[in-house]
């Protein structure tokens, strides 16, 4: 196509929204310039009329104060309203096709709900076809008419939604939604199937079906043929050879999911961690000028401020909030690799208050982490033999001639194979490098493993995997496990206990199964009803809050959660902070509302039955 | 490593500047066995003459071969220069770790002081060092090497930050390994990439600065040639023997040029293949 | 961004701080003694000690600092008992120092064979010569001794009966002179107060010779700066705008060229082509008149030129490399995808964001271009600070070279501090926070 027709349809036929709003919007101009300007491209306009109807679409985006919106920089705009001000940007002419490219993978859990919700309800105000991409099953089944699902290149499957998640015909997409713990799934209850292999290069892909190297019920033809895509009717299609015989079969049923019967884990009452009060905070300097000579009232950033919790030996305490609520500062404290501001941290008898400088080998070894970024968990520079046979010869006292041995068990025990040894970290996959993560910090033989994140920055099959193993070494070393994340789902699936973090403080902490059914913290209710889930069968309620987080810099006075909370009882939220109700087994709720009333509270997530009624849900 | 280095024969940019930079090393380590003349020897009945036979580059005001001495001054070039560098890799690589690393008031001293040096122009800085400890070869080096050392203070610096909230630095601490051991082997050898370019770059700095030096009547003293000193010297004859300026200009521009196309063609193979 | 601007001056007024304290250390630390440099290597020891009491180098380096910084006449004033003034003489066109007594009279002091004399200035300006009374007070060493002015603009503490020759002496290219005097400071107004000292080497006040040095060098640089920039950045952008085009590939390797040419190279070619071979240009500048470059422009071309060549290549560069950056940015492609005319989408969205990383390194740069200035000038000839500065430097003519460095590094961290603002106004997330 020429690329004047093309510039014609780019703007008013077809739109975008881009996955990082703070990229795709210029930073050296004004919101209203960059509005403005895709009217007068299109359209012989007059300046005032182009900025009245910026402002029209920005309120129906919900932008809080549109006029005032439009005379702003963009670095002045919250992530929510970013991605609000070029959702809008993309809305101006009424295109026909709007296409989204992973539009909420960058944002918070509440926000992304929030944008959710618009796409709903613009694709019907608008009349606008949109095509949203996404790597999210929860998101994709909350937004999604029909699902094309894509692997290695191709589309595999194409089906309305309902059918994509209860009646899946391709093996990958089945194996995809097995991936991911279900709507309430715990680890007692379930196991995750994760996909073996990883995705083939696109300049290697197999001869036959692409899928076939990974899937289970590939026979001699998959590995031969490759399958078109062959409608099934109903609008549905699929690429698979076998499709026809497996569709029944393959649907997952709760019974027959319980792989690793866990209950035998041994339950004790004794608390091993217990932290009382702690305060981490981290110098922001000062802005003032006579800041440059060391004077000047100086800013804290306050990421933890005053948590108290405790965790049993041999259980696995969660800690879910969204980013910037302190979770990971928390557990990097506990690990030593920030020093305490204030309170008191106790590991068995030991006293925890030193940073990790100051940590005798022996505190170090029975307290290890793994973390977050696969990237960066291991040093580029060295083999993992080398990255492994370091904390043996530190934290163990082995002796040299001993560590290849212990190094290939290290290998082993994180299902790699020993010749892994020899490999440098950028040949390694995602999943692989948090493996030998995991086999560093198991070198040490540690009581307790402190794991921020393992898994959020893996794909959905590894994740599993990764999941899976954990629980391994959780049962086979029987150690105690503190496990942060964002994701509800995976918390309440690998935890024993949870800890709701907003702002620095807890919300809530308790039993998991207690901490998602009523009585709620209110924040705690909306974190679960904005959770995607994906399962099309279920229900939930429909809490939303404002974008605006504020800033740990200079959190809001008594309860930290008051300027969002939906359920703010007046002036006592402003002035003091929440008391800890007690709920039984446990579980504490710090809020001002009391007791009785957040018990009245109804389940956030219900499962529609057969017959269309509701019928409670813990997630 | 050769492994490595095979993609840039892809830029032709690399292959010029690596063929420039390998002729001089070749003319600095072998030129002067081969040369007929010597470089400090004069021939009174041939002074300022343009290029001849036996003379194939000319010679200068005292009838010195010029050829000679530009072969002598590119193996003094060629020995100071990198020297230079070192000494500025090594005390600037400290300070950048030491500051990025810990951080706080230690930082903000060292910061400040390299701002302060970074403050006073180059050249003057030259002059002032020159002109107080004189002009000698060792002289020349630590002038050169003060240089530099805010430069890469301030990149290896700007690196330690960025990769001491790494991750592996994090599970170092874990296992109690010292700052020592952290910032020299797990931070240095991962912030080598953009270290070498730098160094390269700087290489051919330290060519142009110690050029300049010479020029200024500031560089390594006389009778021994070397490129600046050299134009310095022909620079009042340039009316008379313009050649005995054009060679030794030609030569340092050259030379640096080199480097720099190599680093360009690195730079851009960098991308191309990583991305 | 007032507080962003503030806090940039205050913190390179720190930056300049330390390094006025670099220079002067650094320049004072030469182990090559200024006094044997200037007497000479046959110079008696108490000829030495004397010199450089004389000079006041025997002063404390702190104190010393102090003087040279923000003036010497107030310590001195606090040490005579009396108020400094200084006067110029309407006669010779020189300033001199003199003590104000109580009585509003000016005097200065003068100790022949271990006579002290007043000198009390005169209406016309001549002084009168009386017998000092008795001025003399007892120091903690029981010597009866008198802080006074003499008439070579020091502050000099005399000690009662002391008599040394009071006949000058030349020694080597200094005349010594023995006044009688047991320590000295000579008097001035410290640089920041516009009087960096006296020059070793000519005896006049550096401030003198250093105004209009720089006054050359300023216009030398303003022209240069002005023809390069907006080139530069010119063809910065339209290299990065067809990037891979021949046009790209002739400006990124002749900007490399130039770059990588030393300046004095780059100066030396220059004069063999255009004023050697083709012989259009002078190759030198000659200096007749305090008004020599407007009287003959064609003098500064080749100087700017190479200057010019100088810088040109490095901002392309950098812009060149700050336009593919931002033509890579997401934000474009938003732009394009709007149906945002190709023009539009360069000048308006990414001409701004493009021209943000060139500034800052302009400003870092600023230092290299001075530097290059004083090759430039000593290859021309040009007498500017550069060329002031590489002379004092030969002679170890301490003041000029402390003055010189001084106003330079001014001038670099000035012009740095310029850019700063340019680029808050460039940026707004800086303007607007």
């Amino acid at each position: 196509m020429p690329s004047r027709q093309l510039r014609r349809l780019c703007g008013s036929q077809i739109s975008m929204v881009y996955q990082d709003p703070m990229q795709a919007l210029n930073p050296a101009l004004r919101i209203g310039n960059q509005l403005m300007e895709v009217l007068l491209n299109h359209r012989e306009l007059e300046k005032s009329e182009a900025r009245e109807e910026c402002v029209s679409v920005l309120r129906s985006v919900h932008m809080p104060d549109p006029a005032q919106v439009m005379n702003r920089f963009p670095h002045q705009l919250s992530g929510g309203q970013q991605q609000r001000a070029l959702i809008a940007m993309a809305l101006l002419n009424r295109p026909a096709l709007l296409i989204a490219d992973e539009p909420t993978t960058a944002l918070d859990v509440t926000v992304e709900a929030a944008i959710l919700d618009l796409f709903d309800e613009l694709r019907h105000n608008y009349d606008t076809a949109i095509l949203f991409i996404s790597h999210d099953m929860g998101v994709i089944a909350r937004v999604a008419d029909s699902v094309g699902v894509m692997y290695a290149g191709e589309m595999v499957e194409l089906a309305p939604v309902n059918d994509i998640f209860l009646n899946p015909l391709h093996p990958y997409t089945r194996s995809l939604i097995r991936c991911v713990p279900r709507v309430g799934a715990s680890k007692e209850t379930c196991s995750l199937d994760p996909i073996r292999g990883r995705v083939p290069s696109p300049d290697a892909l197999p001869g036959g079906c692409f899928f076939a190297p990974r899937c289970d019920s590939a026979d001699e033809r998959c590995l031969q043929d490759h399958p078109s895509l062959q409608s099934r009717g109903s609008g549905t299609s699929v690429r698979c050879h076998r499709a026809q015989e497996s569709s029944a079969s393959v649907c997952r049923s709760d019974s027959d999911a319980i792989a690793h019967p866990s209950q035998e884990m041994q339950r004790t009452e004794k608390i091993i961690l217990e932290v009382r009060d702690i305060r981490t905070y981290y110098d922001a300097g000062t802005q003032s000028v006579a800041g440059i000579l060391g004077l000047g009232e100086r800013h804290y950033v306050r990421a933890v401020d005053g948590i108290s919790l405790s965790v049993k030996e041999g259980q696995t305490l969660g800690v879910v909030g969204e980013s910037g609520c302190g979770k990971s500062t928390l557990a990097r404290t506990i690990v030593g690799l920030e020093a305490l501001t204030g309170g008191k941290m106790r590991y068995d008898d030991t006293d925890l208050s030193e940073p990790v400088t100051k940590r005798g080998s022996g505190l170090l070894s029975k307290i290890q982490m793994v973390f977050q970024n696969p990237d960066a968990t291991l040093n580029p520079s060295f083999t993992v033999g080398f990255q492994l046979r370091r904390p043996l010869a530190r934290l163990t006292g082995s002796k040299s001639e001993d560590r290849g041995e212990q190094v290939k068990n290290l290998l082993h025990a994180v299902r790699l194979d020993e010749s892994y040894a020899t490999r440098y970290p950028r040949q390694l996959s995602g999943g692989e490098k948090q493996r030998v993560a995991i086999a560093r910090a198991l070198a040490a033989q540690p009581r307790m493993l402190v794991c921020d994140e393992p898994v959020s920055s893996l794909d959905v099959s590894v994740q599993a995997a990764v999941l899976n193993l954990l629980l391994d070494v959780q049962r086979e070393t029987r150690c105690t496990m503190l496990f942060i994340a964002h994701d509800l789902s995976v918390v309440r699936f690998f935890s024993d206990e949870v800890a709701v973090m907003y702002l620095g403080k807890l919300c809530e902490v308790g039993p998991a199964d207690a901490i998602y059914s009523p009585p709620y913290h209110p924040y705690t209710e909306a974190l679960l009803s904005a959770v995607p889930l994906p399962d099309p069968s279920v229900e939930q309620k429909r809490i939303r809050m404002p974008d605006e987080v504020p800033s740990a810099l200079h959190p809001p006075k008594g309860c930290r959660f008051h300027t969002r909370c939906p359920r703010m009882l007046g002036d006592i939220c402003e002035a003091k902070e929440p008391p800890g109700l007690m709920a039984g087994d446990g579980h504490i709720v710090y809020c001002h509302i009391p007791l009785e009333d957040l018990r009245g509270i109804e389940p956030v997530v219900n499962q529609i039955d057969d017959r269309g009624g509701l019928s409670a849900c813990n997630l | 490593m050769l492994k490595q280095l095979t993609p840039m024969l892809s830029s032709p940019k690399a292959v010029a500047g690596v063929g420039i930079v390998l002729f001089w090393i070749l003319v600095a380590t072998v030129g002067p066995f081969l040369l007929p003349h010597d470089h400090l020897t004069q021939h009174p009945t041939s002074t300022n003459m343009g290029p001849s036979r036996t003379h194939w580059l000319g010679t200068d005001d005292v009838g010195r071969d010029l050829l000679a001495r530009v072969a002598n001054g590119a193996r003094r070039t060629l020995i100071l220069s990198p020297l230079s560098v070192l000494v500025s890799l090594v005390i600037g690589c400290t300070l950048g770790l030491v500051g990025g690393y810990y951080g706080g008031v230690l930082d903000e001293a060292i910061m400040r002081l390299l701002d302060g040096l970074m403050a006073i122009p180059t050249v003057l800085l030259y002059i002032i060092i020159i002109a107080s400890l004189g002009a000698s070869a060792t002289n020349v080096v630590l002038a050169v090497a003060i240089g530099g050392i805010p430069g890469i203070a301030r990149l290896v610096r700007g690196l330690t930050l960025d990769i001491r909230t790494r991750e592996y630095v994090a599970a170092a601490k874990l296992r109690g390994e010292g700052p020592l051991y952290i910032m020299f082997v797990e931070i240095l050898p991962n912030a080598r990439g953009p270290i070498i370019v730098d160094a390269m770059l700087r290489v051919g700095y330290a060519v142009f600065s110690i050029g300049t030096l010479g020029f200024l009547g500031l560089g390594l003293p006389p009778p021994a040639p070397d490129w600046g000193n050299m134009v310095q010297r022909a620079y009042s004859f340039i009316f008379s023997n313009p050649w005995a300026v054009l060679w030794p200009a030609v030569a340092i521009s050259s030379f640096v040029v080199g480097i720099n196309l190599i680093v360009d063609g690195w730079q851009q193979v960098n991308r191309r293949y990583y991305g | 961004m007032a507080k962003f601007i503030l806090r940039r001056g205050v913190s390179l007024l720190i930056t300049m701080l330390i390094v006025s304290v670099a220079v002067f250390l650094l320049v004072e630390a030469a182990p090559g003694d200024l006094a044997r440099h200037i007497l000479g290597r046959d110079a008696q020891p108490e000829q030495v000690w004397m010199f450089r009491r004389q000079l006041g180098l025997d002063e404390a380096i702190h104190l010393r600092y102090l003087d040279w910084l923000i003036g010497s006449d107030w310590r001195a004033s606090r040490l005579i008992g009396e108020r400094l003034r200084r006067l110029e003489d309407p006669r010779t066109g020189r300033q001199n120092w003199w003590a104000e007594g109580e009585d509003g009279a000016l005097r200065q002091w003068q100790m022949e064979d271990g006579t002290l004399y007043e000198l009390e200035l005169q209406e016309d300006g001549s002084t009168e010569k009386n017998a000092a009374g008795d001025v003399w007070s007892i120091n903690d060493n029981d010597k009866s001794v008198f802080w006074g002015v003499d008439t070579r603009n020091r502050a000099v503490l005399w000690q009662e009966g002391l008599i040394r020759e009071s006949v000058a002496t030349t020694v080597g290219r200094a005349r010594l002179e023995y006044t009688g005097g047991i320590r000295y400071i000579p008097l001035q107004r410290g640089f920041l107060r516009g009087d960096p000292g006296i020059s070793v080497a000519t005896n006049r006040p550096v401030g003198e010779v250093l105004g209009r040095r720089l006054a050359n060098s300023a216009i030398l640089a303003s022209v240069s700066f002005v023809v390069v920039m907006p080139l530069a950045l010119l063809f910065g952008i339209v290299a990065g705008v067809n990037e891979g085009n021949l046009i790209d590939s002739i400006l990124s390797i002749g900007g490399l060229i130039t770059t990588a040419s030393p300046n004095f190279a780059t100066g030396i070619f220059l004069i063999l082509v255009f004023a050697i071979w083709l012989q259009w240009l002078p190759g030198a500048t000659v200096f007749l008149s305090s008004r020599a470059i407007f009287e003959n422009p064609e003098m500064l071309v080749l100087p700017v030129l190479t200057l010019t060549l100088l810088e040109l290549g490095y901002v392309l560069r950098i812009t060149r490399a700050s336009m593919l950056e931002v033509l890579d940015a997401p934000y474009i492609r938003t732009a394009i995808l709007k149906g945002t005319p190709y023009w539009k989408v360069i000048v308006k969205h990414a001409l701004q964001n493009a021209l943000l990383t060139p500034i800052t390194v302009i400003m870092l740069h600023v230092n290299w271009l001075v530097g290059g200035g004083i090759v430039v000038e000593a290859v021309f000839g040009f007498p500017g600070l550069g060329t002031y500065l590489l002379n004092s430097a030969n002679v170890k003519d301490i003041a000029a070279i402390q003055a010189g460095a001084m106003v330079m590094v001014v001038l670099a961290v000035g012009t740095q501090f310029i850019a700063d603002i340019i680029y808050t106004f460039l940026n707004p997330r800086i303007r607007y926070d």
